[in-house]
């Protein structure tokens, strides 16, 4: 880097990926703080296993293959149009490890590569897999207390490291096709994350079925509540946090968004379109708010129903928090979340779909109604800069939605879970299930304490005068 | 390939790690990566036939 506008441009970018990075790692703190509290207490810690161990092997595969999705899959509709050559993210390219940007070593990669890559390579990977790890623990919030560990980490490794980065790389990528044709827009994932995460947990519910007495005989509802009401919702207050990452790490700080002649400095959406951190923030705050307030009187002032739907108001308004009035954010927060709480209960009485924490909701019904009200509030906006693509319209992000929780995220996790089903690898045995998946656990520590208490009394056997 | 001095035009300067072998280990992770799914497999099975003839015993 030569001259000092890029490199303070380029020096900025990966600062503030980095940073967002570690802003969203509290989203996966917040899940596992939520999740463990929500389970009961005989399954407290293989929940918190379960919610951890997808962590590394999401990773492995995002750096395997994940990435590279992202920029090769571009080109459609679905899978038309071939691939798209991505030196850079391959997992045996130089620009997949520490690199200073001169020229290359290896001749599938020119020095514009280096140059552009060597320093954003790493920190939008790490960004892209904070996401996936985030649609990964969606599906493990939906699916506790019954699921092997092992069936869900191999869904998790699917939409974490594969499908979800598919939906990336048609709708959330500035030449994917989906922008492309049908002006898809979702700017804060809405769709690409929440609306496939949520199809995808209700494609892996159906099969795996209901928890033991989650329902009575009379197909009436028996709540299970968490064991921890509080830490819940403190799981929950530290997602929020998290989001806030999240949120900033879909935007592109700085770059020079001037077509043609001129120069001017902005930061973007995904889709290289400008916005600023100033909007996301206003309509971020502003569609939780909206989320609260219609959770709360929803709900009846239900903690659990009151935080979820806050977030609930987030997922709603994301796909068009780039550019809505605060208060259209918060009224479309409201609306969604309001959706959701009512479509859970719907389902779950209409379906028996034992939902562990209404993720299906809130991320996909919620997901849903934001990427389509999008469409009819920024009807005829533009979905990219460029002016060759679609406009935003109603049909193209009702097709959106379509794609995201049922071509990408419900069928293929229905027929993989089946396929588990059939082995008998999809849900643990029924009298594991009863006793506690920490049965084992318990009663290791039962024995030790047994023996450490002996221990003890033998001692002071044989010290009748100490202490 | 090695750096061995930060001397010189940086800007000739490309991958800093110890250069070589990346496709091999890219072969080998996924390797690695695979078996421990089948290993924790294993685990997970065993583990529950355990706990299940433990509980039957008590």
């Amino acid at each position: 880097m030569s001259d000092e506008t890029t490199a303070l441009t380029v020096l900025f970018t990966e600062f503030y990926y980095w940073v967002m990075i570690v802003l969203m790692f509290l989203i996966k703190v917040g899940f596992c703080v939520y999740e463990v509290a929500v389970s009961r207490y005989k399954n407290r810690m293989h929940t918190l296993m379960q919610v951890t161990m997808h962590i590394p092997l999401v990773t492995l595969g995002f750096f395997f293959f994940g990435w590279w999705i992202y920029f090769a899959f571009s080109n459609g509709p679905g899978i038309t149009g071939g691939l798209i050559s991505a030196p850079w993210a391959l997992p045996w390219s130089e620009l997949m490890g520490p690199h200073l940007g001169g020229p290359p070593a290896s001749d599938a990669l020119t020095a514009d590569d280096t140059a552009t890559w060597s320093r954003l390579n790493g920190v939008f990977w790490g960004a892209f897999l904070l996401f996936s790890w985030t649609v990964a623990a969606i599906v493990s919030s939906a699916t506790i207390e019954r699921i092997r560990s092992n069936a869900f980490w191999i869904l998790a490794v699917l939409i974490g490291s594969f499908l979800w980065i598919i939906d990336a790389s048609w709708g959330w990528h500035p030449d994917g096709w989906m922008v492309q044709k049908l002006g898809y827009h979702d700017a804060y994932a809405s769709g690409v994350i929440h609306a496939i995460a949520g199809g995808f947990s209700l494609g892996v519910l159906i099969p795996l079925g209901q928890r033991i007495g989650r329902f009575r005989p009379d197909g009436t509802a028996r709540d299970i509540p968490p064991h921890d009401p509080w830490f819940a919702t403190v799981g929950l207050f530290i997602i929020f946090t998290g989001f806030w990452g999240f949120y900033a790490a879909c935007n592109v700080p700085m770059i020079d968004i001037q077509a043609g002649e001129g120069v001017s400095f902005s930061s973007t959406n995904i889709y290289l379109g400008p916005t600023t951190l100033s909007a996301i923030t206003f309509n971020f705050l502003l569609s939780l708010t909206g989320g609260f307030l219609a959770g709360y009187l929803i709900s009846r002032g239900d903690p659990f129903w009151t935080y979820s739907c806050a977030l609930a108001g987030v997922i709603s308004a994301s796909a068009g928090n780039d550019l809505y009035h605060p208060l259209q954010a918060m009224f479309i927060g409201a609306a969604g979340a309001v959706i959701a709480y009512k479509m859970h209960y719907w389902v779950e009485n209409r379906f028996k779909i034992d939902d562990g924490v209404g993720a299906v909701a809130v991320h996909g019904y919620a997901g849903c109604f934001g990427v389509i009200i999008a469409g009819f509030v920024l009807w005829g906006y533009p979905a990219s800069p460029n002016p060759d693509y679609a406009v935003i319209t109603p049909w193209g992000q009702i097709g959106g939605a379509f794609i995201m929780f049922f071509v990408l995220g419900f069928f293929p996790a229905f027929i993989v879970a089946n396929i588990m089903k059939k082995f008998g690898v999809l849900r643990i045995p029924e009298a594991i299930e009863i006793k506690g998946m920490d049965v084992g656990q318990d009663i290791a520590a039962e024995h030790a304490a047994t023996v450490i208490a002996d221990a003890e009394r033998s001692y002071e056997a044989a010290h009748p005068t100490g202490g | 390939m090695k750096i061995e001095s930060w001397a010189g035009d940086i800007a000739d300067i490309g991958a800093i790690y110890p250069l070589g072998g990346e496709a091999i280990m890219v072969v080998i992770g996924v390797v690695l990566w695979i078996a421990w799914f089948v290993i924790q497999a294993r685990m997970e099975n065993r583990e529950y036939e355990e706990e299940i003839s433990q509980m039957s015993d008590e």
